[in-house]
């Protein structure tokens, strides 16, 4: 996956750990004792990866030794292009199962359990793909235990509950109720969501964060799906990812704000794997404004990248009296400041220009007598 | 800086020389190559020149053929300093300094060369005076005072500011330098990274639209695919049972196929015994036509036979009634003949009797004319009797009048006239004026002509009478005048005169009443006459032509002659009508009977004939057996027709038709199914081989990449330009702001050479400088000139001030010496005088030296000390 914020190391980096987490979750595994591992959709970015992408994961997944079961969702859907259609995908032993029908998947290493799913075969569903397989499926037998997978929308967490791919939550009610199946895994939400009272419909979010959007990333989930006297599953998140994004918004119209938001970003941790978004408001002084830029500057290199985010900043920039005297500028020089800093005082792109351009030209000034 | 004194040594023409300045204006008088040039030469070589310099210029200073050193030794002031600075080239080169003050001291070479320039780095602005100097032969032109920071600095003070240091020059060249990281200089295009990134986004933006291009046509692939897979799982599905219709549809085409062999069977077995019928049918037929024939065309002969008979009374009638019609006609056209004889007798009876009434109305009309023409013949002969016309009776009563008054005269006496007025009135005789009152009278004999006035409304003459014997004759006169033309008109006296006149013109009435009867609308006598004459021969022809007369009243007998010829007319056209009907009749009946004849002839012609054939046929076969062949056909052909109708009902029972369609229409299916199939397999293996292709070029994370680099290079460049919008605020606000001030310097400059010019040019004198402080144009008595059309003295003398003026401005930080050199030479006399005025007055500021080979250009300068250059190499100073 690429994020355009970061560029360079930082994206090969994350592209590394994304891959790498592959073998971290075979640990995750084996340290809780998991039977299996379902994947409800996009576990690539789309059908048209790199061949050498989809050689690196089917690779890693060939060693993975657990059984695992991929659902097709919007991003690498079954249709003509599909990942999995590759030769290296149907090359994978039998215990790497692509869902391609709506048919019940069983294994030899799994007994007592059944796995449905309902794969996307285009981006663009025109129906509700999990509610047409919880229709279609008979009673569970006694003794076995049945994981339903499918990705998309649910309808009670939409606005807008119109369109004809939302999973109908009720069906799902129904399903369970009618001793169907015993849990439902959702993919496509980016963030853990607890989806239903009953404690067996879960989205699982992202094993590693991939945007600022994000509510509580980097994480899987680990299910006990068993009937047992709890009518809700044993469910419980795990830490998997290790990469952060940040979106930090600060006041910074003084000194202090500036050190304050120098010391936040110096306690932030792992700093290769965050990316920082600033949001940052006020008006700053030409001094200030300096030593802003001069930190951002800094911090850049730091972190796996760091921007101001535009559309959320506010920051102006007011050249203050004091400066003014302090560069004792005389004859034309101090004409123009004094023409540039009236323009300032105005709002739009041309006091935006004044503003810059008394900040560089204090810069300059001072430069001269430093 | 001021100089004091300057000595050259072996220096070009000149072996030894001095020259003493003052601090006010000195003129250096001298001949041309008397070495006054030297003197600025040497002056400028020494402060600029090592004296180990190798260039030509300083060699060919010393002069040909002396084997000496050439030297130039200067002593002047700077500032606190008071130094004397020698430089000797090209031989013994040597350079030699005394501080004279503020604290002895002595240097030599390079040690004491850099010092000096130390010193006059430290006090004057040494760019300014060598830009002020004017040397010989140089232009007057402009002066370069863009690396003068004393002048700058004076002007500014002089306008009031604070003055732009070096801080502020150095900030305008850092924001140049920061400017021109982004844009050029001259175009303001972008340049450096700016470009750089630009066209990196641009060729970002072309990759990324490609890449989305590719991406949305791999898109196209799958979505074609999936597409055409659905369309392939369709047809499979349909494929077995289009082919099973087929089979079933062939198998039913071939049961149908028997029962049309059948079919064609009966109908060949039909078709032979209706023929077999026909023709039976048909001898039987032609058999009884023929006896109908015979039988009818006997009865035609028997009535035709009839008819011929029938024909012949009827044209025998009509011969007789043409006979009869004839002669009626005949009859008739002799009473017409009778009857039109006795109307032209009635008519000619007429006529006679209307030309005689006419005759008589003639001769009475001839009678009339006759008898007004005698009376008028009488009125013309009374008339010429009464000779007293309108004229002659007119001149009688006139003379008769004339005598009557003239006898009248003659009888008279002087008159008294008096007037009594009855009301106030004012009277006007000749030139007296009077008014009368009411009652009062004006008495006034007529024996003095005279005319009264009266109130301006009646003028009354008075006029006295004449002496009686003239009178007497004038009577004479008049009276034989009268008789005379009382004897002319043939009548006694003026009564009869008048009386005769009057009779004239009764007589003259009765003429024109005659002459106007005889004139309106009557014929002449003599025409009257011919037409009588016409006539009498006319009534004579008639008269002799009429065989018998009519009697009784003509008009009656008239009308009834035509009514009875009329009649006669219509008889007749009825009996000729009578008589073409029957010959028609005639003709008609004759034509019948001649055809009926020859048509009795014909059919017995064909009777016989017909009669010969019916016993032909007879012979051949006999009606009772032909009889009996007709019931075997007859029977035969619906046996046929049954077995054909049984095989019709098998066919039209099995719907050959409609399966005809079907198996036609499944075959039809069928091949196109497999046509489409094997399109679609087609398709989809081409889908599959570009999707392989495409997919292996990792499109996704390609356009991905690209997406993250265009978006850095978007928020790098954005902070660029941000950057360079700044810079570039920052150079245009500087340059703008530079400007205005170059601008407002250059007016205190302006100001001080416009106060000299008014006293050369006069009080209307103005300048404009640029804002590198150069001449732009002159201002004189409201004309405005460019700088570079003015004329040459004009120039000179225009440059000459604009180097003072800049000299004065500075004189008061920093003094410099302003050195002429061969100046004025286009100045005029009276110029002259103002401009050594204006030298005179700007040497109490600044140190002028002026270098002369025309003293007299100079005289006007009053303060000034003149040194006299010789050829001999001495020198005369005098002080004027």
């Amino acid at each position: 996956m690429t994020r355009y914020f970061l560029k360079g190391e930082a994206q090969a980096r994350f592209t590394q750990d994304r891959i790498d987490l592959i073998p971290k979750l075979a640990e995750l595994c084996k340290a809780h004792q998991a039977e299996f591992v379902v994947v409800c959709g996009d576990v690539f970015d789309s059908n048209h990866v790199a061949p050498q992408t989809i050689v690196r994961a089917a690779e890693k997944l060939s060693r993975f030794p657990y059984p695992v079961f991929i659902l097709p969702g919007n991003h690498d859907p079954l249709n003509a292009a599909s990942v999995y259609d590759s030769d290296v995908f149907k090359a994978l032993p039998e215990r790497i199962m692509v869902i391609r029908n709506k048919k019940i998947h069983r294994s030899a290493a799994l007994p007592g359990i059944e796995v449905v799913g309902a794969p996307w075969f285009n981006k663009q569903p025109t129906t509700d793909l999990c509610g047409q397989l919880l229709e279609s499926l008979e009673p569970v037998a006694k003794g076995v235990i049945r994981i339903a997978l499918a990705h998309g929308q649910l309808d009670s967490l939409m606005p807008d509950t119109s369109h004809p791919a939302c999973i109908s939550k009720a069906t799902i009610n129904k399903a369970l109720a009618s001793n169907k199946l015993h849990y439902v895994a959702l993919g496509d939400r980016h963030s853990v969501t607890d989806s239903d009272e009953s404690g067996r419909v879960w989205y699982s979010g992202t094993p590693v964060a991939t945007d600022f959007t994000e509510i509580n990333p980097n994480k899987v989930l680990l299910v006990d799906a068993s009937v047992g006297i709890d009518p809700r599953a044993r469910v419980e998140v795990i830490d998997s990812g290790s990469w952060q994004f940040l979106r930090i918004q600060e006041n910074t119209d003084t000194t202090d704000d500036l050190t304050r938001l120098e010391n936040r970003l110096a306690s932030i941790e792992n700093k290769e794997r965050t990316s920082v978004s600033l949001a940052l408001s006020g008006a700053l002084s030409l001094a200030t404004n300096a030593a802003l830029e001069l930190l951002i500057e800094k911090s850049r290199d730091l972190f796996a990248s760091l921007r101001m985010d535009e559309l959320r900043s506010d920051l102006s920039v007011v050249p203050e009296q004091l400066e003014y005297e302090e560069l004792a500028l005389s004859g034309y020089a101090r004409s123009s400041w004094e023409e540039l800093a009236e323009r300032a005082k105005q709002s739009g792109p041309e006091a935006e220009a004044a503003r810059d351009a008394l900040a560089l030209m204090y810069r300059l000034a001072d430069s001269g007598k430093s | 800086m001021q100089l004091v004194r300057i000595k050259l040594l072996n220096w070009r023409g000149v072996e030894s020389a001095e020259i003493q300045f003052d601090s006010g204006i000195t003129i250096v008088e001298g001949d041309n190559e008397a070495g006054k040039s030297s003197f600025i030469e040497a002056l400028n070589l020494l402060f600029r020149e090592r004296d180990s310099t190798k260039k030509q210029e300083l060699k060919r200073v010393t002069p040909k053929g002396v084997d000496a050193a050439s030297t130039v030794e200067v002593e002047f002031i700077a500032g606190v300093y008071h130094l004397t600075y020698s430089k000797t080239f090209n031989k013994k080169t040597a350079t030699t300094l005394f501080i004279h003050k503020p604290t002895m001291l002595q240097l030599i070479g390079a040690e004491a060369h850099d010092r000096v320039l130390q010193i006059l780095d430290e006090t004057i602005d040494f760019s300014l005076w060598q830009a002020i100097q004017l040397e010989q032969g140089g232009e007057f032109s402009q002066i370069n005072f863009k690396n003068s920071d004393s002048l700058a600095q004076a002007l500014d003070n002089a306008v009031g500011g604070s003055g732009a240091g070096e801080g502020e020059s150095a900030l305008f060249q850092k924001a140049k330098a920061e400017y021109l990281k982004y844009f050029t200089e001259r175009a303001g295009k972008e340049t450096g990274e700016l470009a750089e990134l630009r066209a990196l986004q641009k060729s970002l933006q072309q990759s990324g639209s490609t890449l989305e291009g590719s991406l949305a046509e791999l898109e196209g692939y799958v979505d074609d695919s999936a597409r055409v897979a659905d369309q392939l799982k369709s047809l499979q599905e349909r494929l077995p049972t289009i082919t099973l219709n087929v089979v079933e549809y062939e198998k039913q085409i071939a049961e149908i196929g028997t029962i049309r062999q059948q079919l064609s069977a009966c109908e060949s077995q039909v078709q032979a015994c209706e023929f077999n019928e026909r023709e039976i049918v048909r001898h039987i037929k032609e058999r009884e036509d023929l006896t109908l024939e015979i039988k009818t065309l006997q009865v035609t002969i028997s009535s035709g036979e009839k008819a011929v008979e029938d024909l012949e009374k009827v044209f025998a009638k009509a011969t007789q009634g043409l006979a009869n019609a004839t002669k009626e006609r005949e009859s008739l056209l002799l009473s017409r003949q009778t009857a039109e004889r006795k109307l032209r007798g009635v008519e000619s009876s007429i006529q006679l009797r209307d030309r005689k009434l006419q005759l008589e109305n003639l001769e009475q009309q001839y009678q009339q004319q006759l008898k007004s023409h005698r009376e008028v013949l009488a009125v013309e002969t009374e008339l010429t009797n009464c000779r007293v016309d309108d004229l002659a009776v007119t001149r009688i009563e006139k003379l008769e009048q004339q005598r009557r008054e003239q006898q009248l005269q003659i009888g008279g006496q002087s008159a008294k006239i008096r007037l009594q007025f009855l009301q106030a009135t004012q009277v006007e005789q000749g030139d007296d004026v009077k008014n009368y009152k009411a009652g009062e009278d004006l008495i006034t004999d007529s024996a003095t002509a005279s005319t009264l006035k009266i109130d301006n409304t009646l003028s009354v003459e008075i006029t006295p009478a004449s002496d009686s014997y003239e009178l007497t004759l004038a009577l004479q006169k008049t009276v034989e005048s009268l008789n005379e033309l009382l004897a002319q008109c043939g009548v006694r006296n003026v009564s009869e005169a008048i009386a005769v006149h009057r009779k004239r013109s009764e007589l003259t009435g009765r003429l024109r009443e005659l002459k106007r009867a005889s004139d309106s609308g009557q014929v002449s006598v003599d025409s009257l006459k011919q037409t009588i004459a016409a006539n009498e021969k006319a009534i004579a022809e008639i008269e002799q032509a009429q065989t018998d007369n009519a009697t009784g009243p003509l008009e009656e007998l008239q009308q009834v002659g035509r009514r009875r010829l009329e009649e006669q007319e219509q008889s007749l056209a009825a009996a000729r009508d009578m008589r073409d009907q029957m010959q028609q009749q005639c003709a008609a009946a004759q034509t019948k009977l001649e055809l009926c004849k020859q048509g009795i002839e014909s059919q017995v012609v064909s009777l016989k004939k017909l009669e010969s054939q019916l016993k032909s046929l007879e012979s051949k076969k006999s009606s009772a057996e032909l009889e009996a062949s007709r019931t075997k056909a007859a029977s035969d052909l619906k046996a046929a027709r049954q077995s054909h109708d049984s095989a019709k009902a098998a066919l039209t029972a099995s719907k050959s038709s409609q399966i005809d369609l079907l198996l036609d229409n499944a075959k039809q299916a069928l091949q196109r199914a497999q046509s489409e199939v094997h399109e679609l397999d087609k398709q989809q293996a081409a889908n599959r081989a570009r999707l392989d292709q495409m997919q292996s070029e990792g499109l996704h994370e390609k356009h991905q990449s690209v997406l993250a680099e265009y978006d850095d290079i978007t928020a790098r460049l954005k902070q660029l330009d941000r950057r360079a919008q700044a810079a570039s605020k920052l150079w245009k606000t500087l340059c703008h702001h530079q400007r205005q001030a170059q601008l407002s310097y250059a007016r205190p400059l302006a100001e001080k050479v416009a106060s000299m010019g008014k006293v050369v040019f006069g009080d209307s004198f103005s300048v404009e400088l640029s804002e590198s402080l150069n001449i732009v144009s002159r201002t004189l008595n409201g004309t405005t000139v460019p700088f570079d059309d003015l004329s040459g003295g004009a120039r000179e003398q225009l440059g000459i001030l604009l180097r003072l003026a800049a000299a004065q401005l500075v004189s008061k930080n920093e003094a410099m010496p302003l050195i002429l050199d061969d100046t004025l030479g286009h100045t005029d006399a009276r110029r002259l005088e103002t401009m050594g005025a204006i030298l005179n007055s700007a040497a109490q500021t600044a140190q002028i030296v002026v270098m002369t080979c025309y003293p007299a250009r100079y005289s006007y300068v009053g303060g000034a000390k003149v040194v006299k250059l010789q050829h001999q190499h001495g020198l005369l100073e005098t002080e004027r």
